[in-house]
């Protein structure tokens, strides 16, 4: 955990700090709605967490590498391109990541499928819990939008979760954005 | 069909198998049945969270350390530290699939009709049905059985996140197998899988405020389970309360001991018994109240105090046995359809899937002394059986008890591996009401376990024809020498 919220000091992308600080506020604050919701269906807390924690990892690096080979060459790359090449490549730069730093497949399965969790060969549920997480971490960053009591979402259905469950997890969103923001 | 102002004659709240087996019987008396399931497939905790994958994984640890037993030290089994329990149930998604689909088909074959969603009485005869996304659809059926099953019962003095102290519906989400763990309780979830991490490895604890685990049981049996769990490395204490249980928020569970003493582990697992899941049904609204102890009283048809409403399962408490309750939902329905005033045999075996496994039917020998007076015992080790060695298996008892006089059979308590398959042939004895003699002179295959009961029925002959004392007075009676029997 130390080293994870050092990350955000790690990477110093000239141009990018914000895109870089908004990919780690929004992955801590999945990680821990993954946990949440993990810690509800009776699945591995620590695994949910992890996996909300690092579905981004390949932004910032990518972020990181592009401005870095931009600068050191004589390619006029604009900040939209590098923008939408990092978020074409993030998740198979995060399983590259995970794999390369050896920790478990399954984490980087799970990963891979965090837009199309039904497609996942197995941890179905695990990639479900991803992908909730991170629609509600988007949700509750969206300082335009208040948090709902309630949600629709397809994932919903997937994890069986019922309204009152429902509830409970986004009764946590003002506690887990204060942990975040204490953080980063 | 007896019902004809409802939408259905039966409705079943829960899906487990009390619920299940009480749906099939409903239709295959010739009712309308509705089923209702919380989850997305049918079978309850004990396919999501208990039975199912507990067993799977024991089963796989009794496969490790079989082979290692068995090969004789020729192949050495040993696993990495990091690994992963998931690792030892890699066939459980197909175990649990293949007991979803069965008890699936039964229920279709049944014409049983299934609805998911969340179950609440507004009536003694009217359901309210939500489902997961809010709506509520209503269901009227003549009767109505409760089969909701339980939940750990959680102490409030232990902080249990499912992460790092853990419950008995999260301990199998754990992806590494810890090092160490600390198990609080002694009952039958906390002594199968405290006996199960031990087999794999794990340094285990058992905490209990009892002085033995499993007091239900002959202690002839909770012997051999403890002499097993030593030897695996385990240790249980007893006669010990426990003050609080939290996380140190680096890397241990800590367990603070009334006294001072603090035990440290990687994990804890927290198995102080279950609570019915009645809390959410809106119980009131049918007329119904739960007991202090949190369960529907019923009488031995399984009918509440609200005619029309049977319980069935874990929502009435102990034996808490899948076999107990399919039986209890047979029985609940048979009276609903036919006022059936004699309950069907209540001869009901125990099994519990420790390592060594142990199973029971009828008295033990405590309840025969006291329901008796007295009882002749016969027992035989299993290290007197050719089988079990040849198994590598020959720690374990079988253990038969009959009335003072050394006749009837009242109970066969078993500990040893394939315990609780070996316990249907005393229970079939006891159905067709054979004599302890029955067993001495039935030829057995040889090798096999049955054996036993011919060693066991020969012991309680030779006490017999001794004249020996009935026990209640002297039950340190040494087996008879190797030999005598042939």
């Amino acid at each position: 955990m130390v080293l994870i919220s050092c990350q955000a000091k790690v990477f110093k992308v000239e141009g990018f700090e914000e895109c870089v600080r908004q990919s780690f506020e929004k992955s801590l604050t999945t990680a821990a709605f993954s946990q949440e919701i993990a810690r509800l269906r009776r699945l591995n807390v620590e695994d949910a967490f992890l996996c909300g924690l690092l579905h981004d990892v390949g932004r910032p690096v990518l972020l990181q590498a592009l401005s870095d080979y931009r600068n050191d060459s004589e390619v006029d790359a604009a900040d939209d391109d590098i923008l939408t090449t990092a978020e074409e490549f993030r998740i198979p730069l995060a399983c590259r990541l995970i794999t390369s730093w050896e920790l478990p497949e399954r984490l980087a399965v799970i990963i891979q499928h965090q837009q199309t969790p039904a497609e996942t060969p197995e941890f179905d549920q695990q990639a479900a819990i991803l992908n909730l997480a991170i629609d509600l971490a988007n949700l509750a960053l969206d300082a335009d939008t208040e948090m709902p009591e309630q949600l629709t979402h397809p994932m919903i259905g997937v994890l069986n979760l019922y309204p009152d469950d429902v509830a409970q997890v986004l009764s946590q969103h003002a506690e887990m954005l204060d942990w975040v923001r204490s953080t980063i | 069909m007896i019902a004809t102002n409802y939408d259905y004659d039966v409705v079943v709240i829960g899906s487990g198998p009390a619920g299940q087996n009480a749906a099939v019987e409903a239709a295959s008396l010739g009712g309308r049945v509705l089923i209702i399931e919380r989850e997305r497939h049918v079978g309850g905790a004990c396919v999501q969270y208990g039975t199912i994958p507990s067993k799977t994984l024991r089963e796989t640890a009794l496969t490790l350390t079989a082979f290692r037993r068995r090969s004789g030290g020729i192949y050495e089994i040993s696993h990495d530290s990091q690994l992963s329990i998931s690792s030892l149930m890699t066939r459980l998604e197909e175990v649990v699939r293949a007991h979803q689909n069965a008890t699936q088909q039964c229920l279709d074959m049944a014409n049983v009709e299934r609805a998911q969603g969340k179950a609440l009485f507004i009536s003694p005869n009217e359901i309210a049905i939500r489902d997961i996304a809010g709506n509520t659809t209503i269901a009227s059926a003549h009767h109505v059985v409760v089969a909701t099953g339980s939940r750990p019962r959680n102490p409030p003095n232990a902080d249990v996140d499912h992460e790092n102290i853990f419950d008995s519906d999260s301990v199998l989400s754990m992806i590494y197998l810890p090092s160490s763990m600390v198990v609080l309780g002694g009952g039958v979830i906390a002594c199968e899988y405290a006996s199960t991490f031990a087999s794999l490895g794990v340094k285990v604890t058992i905490v209990d405020k009892w002085p033995s685990p499993l007091g239900f049981l002959d202690s002839d049996l909770v012997d051999v389970l403890l002499k097993q769990f030593r030897a695996n490395g385990g240790e249980f204490r007893g006669d010990t309360v426990v003050s609080s249980i939290d996380w140190d928020g680096v890397s241990a569970a800590r367990v603070f001991l009334e006294g001072g003493e603090v035990l440290t582990a990687d994990k804890a697992l927290i198995a102080q018994g279950r609570i019915a899941n009645l809390d959410k049904l809106d119980i009131e609204n049918a007329g119904l109240e739960a007991t202090d102890r949190g369960l529907l009283a019923v009488n031995e048809f399984c009918q509440t105090a609200v005619p029309n409403i049977y319980a069935v399962g874990d929502t009435i408490g102990p034996p808490a046995l899948a076999s107990a309750s399919m039986e209890q939902g047979r029985r609940a329905m048979r009276h609903a359809f036919s006022g059936e005033l004699h309950s069907s045999s209540s001869l009901i075996p125990a099994g519990i899937f420790t390592i060594p496994e142990m199973a029971t039917v009828g008295l033990t020998e405590q309840q025969v002394i006291e329901q008796h007076g007295a009882a002749m015992v016969g027992k035989v080790d299993f290290g007197r059986l050719a089988r079990a060695h040849i198994m590598a298996s020959s720690a374990g008892v079988l253990k038969l008890v009959a009335e003072a006089t050394g006749h009837k059979l009242l109970g066969i308590q078993i500990a040893g591996n394939g315990a609780t398959e070996l316990v249907h042939l005393g229970q079939m004895a006891f159905l067709n009401d054979m004599s302890v003699d029955t067993f001495a002179t039935t030829i057995f295959n040889f090798p096999t376990m049955a054996e036993g009961y011919r060693l066991a029925a020969l012991d309680i002959i030779h006490r017999r024809d001794a004249g020996a004392a009935s026990t209640g007075s002297n039950r340190d009676v040494a087996l008879q020498p190797e030999g005598s029997l042939s």
